[in-house]
């Protein structure tokens, strides 16, 4: 049986940069069985050894897509991964498609990673997500369990 | 070379944290050269007063996101000694092997991670990945086993959540142990491997010298990490309480983090410090690691920081083993922890991975911090990277160097010291006239 993980990651102290976590608390109270949670936190380096346990993970995130404020989306890493050539590396500031980059070049990568991103709205330092957030996360979980269930049945999954 | 050289390297890369170096010469005489620290304050001591005391190991944790776990046990200690608390040895064990993980998990993300590159001739990781794979996959292993260390003992990869005043919320189980001790046995064959893959290249680190002082805990019955009395390798050794009379810190106007500085005008904590004083406490196979790479005491080298600290995570994995053969044989206890909270004074220290570092705090009889400092690591190296600069400049200049070699001469002398500056960046204290 294949090994699923679900991954939230972001910054609380950043505002809605915490949504992935947010998300992930509100997915533990209705968890999909035999599916393992993991608050990445802040991600970095680390998540590379969380990534190394899964066949699948579904990382929720702040994605700033250029859409509403609460739009969602999910998608591959491979439909935006892209090559930039030589990236900086600091232990405070390796961001998530690095670490995924590295994870598939050491070829122990999840066969499948996806990532539900949630269009952010604020990034200033300060606890909480922003309003218009907070008002949608009834719907935004309802919608990451449409996609989920809608990529399991056209076997994306 | 006799071209005017201009250098601005702008928050250094492979690092933590925010650091600048300056290099100015003209007709080949240095006009300026600065080891600035850049990184905003945190304020952490101020933000623990008035909190309890069982709150304090878990904020100051937070000061860093690579030795949480000595931050917790510098914590702890402190309040232990506040509070007349004792700690018992099944608990002085499972820290001194967290301790172990942690300086496991924080060596190998420095060598293999951020020195690593330079040794090869690249950028960063990412294209090391490309060159050399076979040695980034034994990096991540060794890297992987100190993080399951620490969730294990500590519940938490970084952050420790199981550790508290007086002992353990909670411990590993025979079997957890028992399984842990097999991965680090299997493990050990791995860092011998990144040994060698350093070793291969060490060539690559500058053959530089520059006499200083080392500081760092010693004790006479084992490696100094979690306990001890402060040692000096000028001086000699001092009581952990007498802190402040060796730090002395003190401000300069290029950075946000103190300086300090002892017998001379700057010292070197950190696994280089350590392996100057303690070196004959090491484990079996950790000193056959200095013989391989000719590391002997004194060793003047700061670029060799690197090399002591592949020595260090084979003597912490020697050791742990030791430990956990010797808490198996004793058996593991669920231990009741009572604390009888009084006002106080409490003072602990303990060896980070970059190097000593001290918690004092004061609490009232309630239990509430009333005073807090904390005199990091990174801190007290920073005078001493700035004094290695100045002689260091110099002599690039007059060896030929172009610039672009000069200024990764300077980056690679700044990593070699694993400096965490975010940690070091503290609260200056000012009055205006």
């Amino acid at each position: 049986m294949s090994k699923v993980g679900i991954i939230g990651v972001g910054n609380p102290l950043r505002g809605d940069d915490g949504v992935g976590i947010l998300l992930m608390e509100a997915i533990a109270k209705r968890k999909p069985e035999g599916v393992e949670l993991i608050d990445g936190g802040t991600g970095g380096i680390n998540l590379i050894h969380d990534l190394a346990k899964f066949d699948l993970v579904v990382i929720l995130d702040a994605v700033d897509f250029g859409g509403e404020c609460g739009e969602t989306c999910i998608f591959s890493v491979d439909d935006v991964l892209q090559d930039t050539g030589e990236i900086r590396f600091c232990t405070h500031e390796t961001d998530l498609l690095n670490v995924i980059k590295i994870s598939k070049k050491l070829g122990e990568s999840p066969d499948k990673i996806f990532i539900f991103g949630v269009q952010p709205k604020d990034f200033s330092p300060k606890m909480g997500i922003s309003r218009e957030l907070k008002q949608s996360m009834g719907r935004i979980l309802d919608e990451f369990y449409d996609k989920i269930k809608t990529m399991k049945e056209t076997s994306n999954f | 070379m006799s071209e005017d050289v201009r250098i601005k390297v702008e928050h250094l890369t492979r690092v933590e944290g925010h650091g600048n170096i300056v290099l100015n010469s003209k007709n080949g005489r240095v006009e300026e050269v600065q080891w600035q620290v850049s990184e905003a304050p945190r304020f952490f001591e101020a933000m623990v007063v008035e909190r309890d005391y069982s709150e304090l190991s878990i904020i100051t944790s937070r000061i860093c996101g690579i030795c949480s776990i000595a931050h917790a046990f510098a914590s702890l200690k402190a309040t232990e000694s506040a509070m007349g608390v004792k700690i018992s040895d099944q608990t002085l064990m499972l820290r001194k092997l967290a301790l172990h993980g942690e300086n496991i998990q924080s060596h190998i993300l420095h060598v293999g991670y951020l020195v690593a590159p330079d040794l090869f001739g690249v950028g960063s990781v990412f294209p090391l990945i490309n060159t050399s794979k076979e040695a980034v996959v034994k990096i991540v292993k060794v890297h992987r086993l100190a993080n399951e260390m620490c969730d294990l003992i500590c519940g938490r990869t970084t952050h420790p959540i199981t550790t508290v005043v007086g002992g353990f919320t909670k411990i590993p189980t025979k079997k957890e142990l028992i399984d842990l001790k097999a991965r680090i046995e299997n493990t050990i064959k791995t860092a011998g491997d990144v040994v060698d893959i350093v070793l291969a290249n060490v060539d690559k680190l500058p053959k530089f010298t520059r006499e200083t002082e080392y500081i760092g805990l010693t004790c006479d019955d084992e490696y100094a990490l979690y306990d001890g009395v402060v040692g000096s390798t000028d001086t000699g050794k001092h009581e952990v309480n007498e802190y402040e009379s060796i730090t002395n810190e003190w401000v300069v106007p290029h950075s946000t983090a103190k300086y300090a500085k002892h017998n001379r005008e700057s010292y070197m904590v950190g696994a280089l410090a350590r392996f100057n004083l303690n070196s004959a406490k090491l484990s079996p196979l950790a000193k056959e690691v200095a013989d391989k790479f000719g590391l002997k005491t004194l060793c003047y080298n700061p670029f060799m920081n690197s090399v002591a600290q592949l020595v260090e995570i084979v003597h912490n994995m020697e050791d742990s083993i030791r430990i956990i053969d010797e808490l198996l044989n004793r058996g593991l206890e669920k231990e009741k922890i009572k604390i009888g909270v009084k006002a106080g004074h409490g003072i602990g220290g303990v060896e980070a991975p970059r190097g000593i570092l001290f918690h004092d705090y004061t609490y009232d009889k309630n239990g509430k911090c009333v005073k807090a400092n904390c005199v990091i690591p990174t801190n007290q190296n920073h005078a001493n990277i700035q004094k290695d600069m100045e002689l260091l400049a110099p002599m690039l200049l007059t060896n030929e160097k172009t610039e672009k070699e000069i200024e990764l001469n300077l980056e690679m002398l700044v990593r070699a010291y694993d400096p965490c500056i975010s940690c070091s960046t503290h609260y200056l204290n000012v009055k205006f006239v």
